[in-house]
């Protein structure tokens, strides 16, 4: 009935929930976000059956670690945080597909590091308005991972700053300055996909 | 008075963008948030500016297929938890 909380020396504090308290957790406060899950892990994997087991993979640690987490806390942000680190560990390694981000910083921001510059991206709001599912979905998938992955976070899922530098293990400022340059790219390919359709 | 804006686009437009985004991403003190907001009323590039990105953040959310999760993925995961718990007790 009661739950024990134990200090360890590193890392977060232990519970010693009993297994119908686990079961309440799992049910009452992971279950309801497997929906978020699954279309996160579908957006990073593009892949079916490779959602699934990321999800399933997901799910299967956070009960296994469930001491780590403190019931009636920020279950969803915890159970991305699993997912992303699950996929960063297995899944981008078996890909074996080299992170292109570096590449593509240098390519679009050659000549600046200044995290405020402005990329003036004109696109009109009725273009926007007339564009299909799949356009946005195509624009948006174009990104490279990561900066797919902090739209997603923020613009899907409603993540707040400080919830995503805890999902990502990165500081606020790179939040916002990776946020940045993802919606800079994100607008540059909005804008080729208007072009194609001929709105503007 | 706000000077700040020309038929060209506005004069602090690296500071506005960046209040905006706060703003559209409930991020943005109240300070920021009166600033801008009265700043749209006289600055016709940061509205247009303002109006774009809001619409973006509107399609991501509205116009992006939202998938269920697979039943059987579903009936798996419960089980197999369901299962761990038995053995362990």
């Amino acid at each position: 009935m009661s739950t024990t909380v134990t200090d360890t020396k590193e890392g977060p504090k232990r519970h010693s929930y009993s297994d119908s308290k686990k079961m309440k957790i799992f049910n009452g406060e992971f279950l309801p976000h497997i929906d978020s899950m699954y279309n996160f892990a579908y957006r990073l994997t593009f892949n079916d059956d490779e959602s699934k087991d990321l999800v399933q993979e997901t799910y299967f640690k956070a009960f296994r670690f469930i001491s780590s987490f403190q019931e009636g806390t920020n279950a969803k942000a915890w159970l991305f945080r699993i997912l992303k680190n699950s996929f960063i560990n297995d899944f981008r390694k078996k890909s074996k597909e080299p992170s292109k981000v570096d590449y593509q910083e240098v390519e679009t921001y050659y000549n600046s590091d200044d995290v405020d510059e402005h990329i003036t991206v004109d696109l009109r709001v009725e273009s926007l308005q007339n564009m299909i599912g799949d356009e946005v979905s195509n624009a948006l998938n174009a990104l490279d991972v990561d900066f797919r992955t902090v739209i997603i976070l923020c613009d899907l899922e409603g993540f707040t700053y400080e919830e995503m530098a805890k999902i990502l293990d990165i500081p606020i400022g790179t939040v916002r300055s990776r946020l940045h340059r993802a919606r800079n790219l994100l607008k540059e390919k909005l804008k080729s996909y208007a072009q194609t359709m001929g709105f503007k | 008075m706000d000077q700040s804006s020309t038929k060209e686009g506005c004069q602090e437009s690296v500071k506005c963008i960046e209040i905006l985004h706060l703003l559209l991403d409930n991020e943005a003190s109240k300070d920021e948030e009166d600033y801008l907001r009265s700043h749209l009323d006289i600055c016709l590039p940061c509205l247009k500016n303002y109006k774009m990105e809001s619409e973006i953040r509107h399609i991501l959310k509205t116009k992006l297929e939202k998938r269920e999760v697979p039943q059987d993925l579903l009936d798996v995961i419960k089980n197999k938890i369901s299962i761990s718990l038995a053995s362990n007790g």
